[in-house]
């Protein structure tokens, strides 16, 4: 325990967020909240990368574990770092760190800053704390950080809008952590231990298991917002700050995901099937089309991007039925933890999906913040000409629409890439035509908004807003360095595969 | 019959009643109540499988529904509050004065 | 199911086509899980109870739930209690911190049930949640139990309209982040002295769970008083109207 290692610096990031949330609950004053939170944000974003460096040393062995109180996994609380989880940290940490100086200058002057910031911190708490988690129920817990957090930033606004969302989002996040719950009061009623590896240990195919994975699906589906349950998603995204948009959209959906992975080819993998998998599949090629769709039809700039988070959530589905085939031909043993169940292509492409669609969206977002700040107004039909008037934030747009189409260069056009050599592989080619045709949907809604943005004749019937000027340069600089890091990511593909897949040589891109 | 096994079937019952009782009711105060019910349905069937055999208990179920219970009535006070708040919102006599 | 939040209509279901569906999926869900516990699934025969029986002597209480709640599981502990600043936080008004803690105000028309209540019933909960504290430790009981207990002791003072608590007041807002930011403190101290996160020392393991519960008794006891109020116009106060204040 003397020398450094990455797990020793696990406890660091769940309560220095905690810290930071005490500290702007306890400070009444907002004069100098921003800059304290922006250090509080550089401080965890150093941690993050001084724990991911030295993961990324410790190849030796696939995930790190630090026991909380010496007690040990079956009567502790074990807290556990694999490869996809460091990279969801990781992610977590960069974007903490823009968004929250995104958020500083947002909520300048602000008297719902007060609010704003402890709230805010408790949500990167509860995420850094989920993704360390390695107890069934401790994650339950986390969950409900998230929701509830989440909630309560929706409603921040304090419109008639606003708190509809949020309770709407509220109500759906507490019925799907009740069925969250249901399910590990059935495993630990079978298994006798709430830790995931132990669990994963002793699961095998029977009854309890698939009923506690399907409980977890429904519960984690409802969270996620995959196609028929997404009705909740749209207006809470749409109707919150940018700046909580952008982590809504970015991880707090993630998060869910990344539970729902976790079980489904982790914890219980012995437990799921090939049909079962079909059917996610099946959702998710749906909420493709449907959310771009939806997307194409919105009239509202933050409702489109809502729809098109819905779409593109669609996608990560699709890792489902591929994973699930890699599996099947493969030869591999189901009850290891550590990590191998949960590699191949086909779940690259899914992760590597999640960290591309988490930038690109939410520099989408807080681009398309700053066009509302300047325009006063969310409606698509006043952004006509407005190129002009914000050519960065035009240009943020748009790079951030490249990657959500998949055009090359960028972080999407790698992970659409990956998500249709897997398909072909394995012989799922169906797929490669929803892949296909929802490219194309989201060229045609974004198109439709950049079209506009370009469309400078002037038609007198249109209101002549007065446009303001953004009241801080940070607010598009940090948009413009998270689009930056959209492109980036796009040449730099292998090393977030490694990242999330170690000892894995990477290799076909 | 055994005890336990009553006390796991009526928290499974209270599960459903309680998820019936989201999807078909009303008025947005009935379905938190129908969320706290589907809570306590879980909290019932954690207490019954704690007590599996016979005379000693496992006291981490306990513990699990002494925690969920605190996150069950911090979850349904935000609920309600952003209830009244759309309420007064809605009801011009109660508001606030602008 | 939560498309249209509905504040006016009271009545029975609505929708009955729809309603029916879903009754036949949940019954049929709620059967295959019925059935999977009556059918011959044994359950896992002692759960964590050997476990917890063999550490108990080392943890510093008695009351084994209490072990599992503030030692062997304290990190849960410890989020919950920060699930329940969440909501405070999301409810608080936004500030008016220039005025104290408690005021007292001069109210004409007694009534004479209630105050009785507060006067015989107030001290006589108070000593029960603080014995519920102590108790904690050995049998049913702790900080959870304690602090429920006086918030209900609150809310009845509160309730005559006598006592005016500020809740966005610097010192409410310290009372309620203490039990969490205790909790922290003990926690990342243990990781200095012991070299792991909320390893108690046995020696001291009983008298840092106490202190711990002791402020998180406060923290839970403010904070639920603080969510009631901001749930009722308490008549004659005022306090929901400042509901809002900022916007």
């Amino acid at each position: 325990m003397t020398s450094l290692s990455s797990s020793l610096l696990l406890p660091i990031i769940v309560f220095l967020p905690l810290i930071a949330a005490l500290v702007g609950f306890i400070l009444s004053r907002n004069t100098f909240q921003g800059q304290l939170n922006v250090g509080f944000a550089f401080v965890q974003f150093l941690i993050v990368v001084l724990m991911t460096i030295l993961f990324l040393d410790e190849q030796s062995y696939q995930s790190a574990v630090y026991q909380i109180g010496s007690w040990g996994a079956p009567l502790g609380i074990d807290l556990v770092v694999d490869g996809f989880s460091i990279l969801m940290i990781g992610l977590t940490g960069l974007l903490t760190l823009i968004l929250t100086i995104y958020g500083a200058a947002y909520y300048a002057d602000d008297p719902k800053s007060l609010r704003f910031w402890p709230l805010w911190w408790l949500l990167i708490a509860g995420l850094n704390a989920l993704f360390v988690s390695g107890d069934a129920f401790n994650i339950y817990v986390c969950l409900e950080i998230i929701g509830l957090s989440a909630a309560a930033l929706v409603a921040l606004q304090s419109t008639r809008a606003s708190l509809e969302a949020a309770l709407r989002y509220l109500l759906v996040g507490l019925l799907g952590s009740l069925f969250y719950l249901m399910a590990i009061a059935i495993l630990y009623r079978s298994h006798g231990t709430l830790d995931l590896a132990q669990i994963a240990a002793s699961s095998g195919n029977g009854l309890p298991d698939q009923v506690a994975m399907i409980l977890i699906t429904i519960g984690l589906l409802l969270k996620i917002a995959l196609f028929p349950l997404h009705f909740w998603l749209p207006q809470a995204h749409a109707n919150a700050p940018t700046p909580v948009s952008a982590i809504l959209s970015a991880l707090v959906v993630k998060a869910s995901l990344y539970v729902l992975i976790k079980f489904w080819f982790e914890v219980l993998s012995g437990s799921t099937t090939f049909g079962a998998s079909q059917v996610l599949g099946v959702l998710g090629g749906i909420a493709i089309v449907y959310g771009s769709w939806k997307a194409f039809r919105a009239t509202q700039l933050k409702v489109l991007i809502a729809y098109s988070t819905v779409a593109q959530l669609g996608y990560i589905f699709l890792l489902f039925p591929l994973s699930e085939h890699a599996a099947n031909t493969s030869s591999f043993s189901g009850s290891s933890f550590s990590g191998s169940s949960f590699s191949g292509s086909a779940s690259q492409a899914a992760i590597y999906f999640i960290v591309a669609h988490a930038c690109a969206k939410a520099a989408m977002f807080l681009s398309a913040g700053n066009l509302i700040l300047s325009q006063g107004s969310g409606d698509i039909a006043q952004l006509k000409g407005i190129a002009t008037r914000e050519p960065l934030n035009v240009l943020i747009f748009t790079i951030a629409g490249v990657s959500l189409i998949g055009l090359p260069p960028s972080a999407g056009f790698i992970a659409k890439w990956l998500l249709l050599t897997t398909s072909i592989e394995s012989g799922q080619w169906w797929w490669v035509l929803v892949v296909l045709s929802g490219g194309l949907l989201a060229a045609m809604y974004l198109f439709k908004i950049l079209s506009l943005a370009f469309d400078n004749t002037l038609d007198d019937g249109a209101v002549q807003r007065q446009p303001k000027a953004l009241s801080s340069k940070l607010l598009t600089s940090s948009a413009l360095v998270l689009a930056l890091i959209t492109l980036a990511l796009g040449f730099n593909a292998e090393f977030i595969l490694n990242i999330s897949n170690p000892p894995v040589g990477v290799s076909g891109i | 019959m055994s005890s336990e096994l009553l006390y796991s079937l009526t928290g499974l019952g209270l599960f459903a009643i309680g998820l019936l009782g989201i999807v078909v009711a009303g008025h947005v105060m009935r379905k938190i109540l129908a969320l706290n019910i589907m809570g306590i349905g879980i909290f019932m069937l954690l207490i019954a499988i704690a007590k599996q055999d016979g005379s000693f208990v496992d006291p981490v179920p306990h513990a699990m529904v002494l925690t969920g219970i605190v996150i069950a009535a911090a979850g349904t006070a935000l609920a309600l509050n952003l209830m009244v708040r759309l309420h007064r919102m809605s009801d011009p006599k109660q508001g606030k004065p602008k | 199911m939560f498309n249209q939040i509905d504040l006016e209509y009271n009545g029975p279901v609505n929708d009955p086509k729809a309603s029916w569906l879903i009754t036949l999926c949940s019954v049929l869900g709620f059967l295959i899980v019925l059935t999977l516990v009556l059918l011959n699934y044994d359950a896992h025969n002692a759960g964590l109870r050997p476990y917890v029986e063999g550490s108990l002597s080392s943890s510093g209480v008695t009351n084994p739930v209490t072990a599992v709640l503030l030692n062997f599981r304290a990190y849960d502990t410890l989020l919950e209690i920060a699930v329940l600043l969440i909501v405070v936080i999301a409810v608080l008004p936004l500030r008016n911190s220039k005025t104290s803690l408690v005021r007292c105000i001069e109210v004409t028309n007694h009534d004479l049930v209630l105050t009785s209540l507060q006067r015989w019933l107030a001290p006589a909960v108070l000593m029960f949640a603080g014995y519920l504290l102590w108790a904690g430790a050995t049998q049913p009981g702790g900080a959870f139990q304690a602090g429920a207990l006086l918030a209900g002791a609150c809310v009845l003072m509160f309730q005559t309209g006598v006592y005016r608590v500020n809740y966005t007041s610097i010192m409410a807002r310290s009372l309620m982040a203490c039990g969490l930011a205790m909790f922290i403190a003990v926690g990342l101290a243990l990781i200095w002295f012991e070299g792991s996160l909320l390893k108690y020392p046995q020696d001291y393991a009983g008298v840092l769970i106490l202190l711990i519960e002791s402020g998180a008794t406060l923290s839970i006891a403010i904070c639920l008083a603080s969510l009631y109020s901001s749930l009722i116009d308490i008549p004659g106060t005022g306090h929901a109207a400042t509901f809002e204040s900022g916007s």
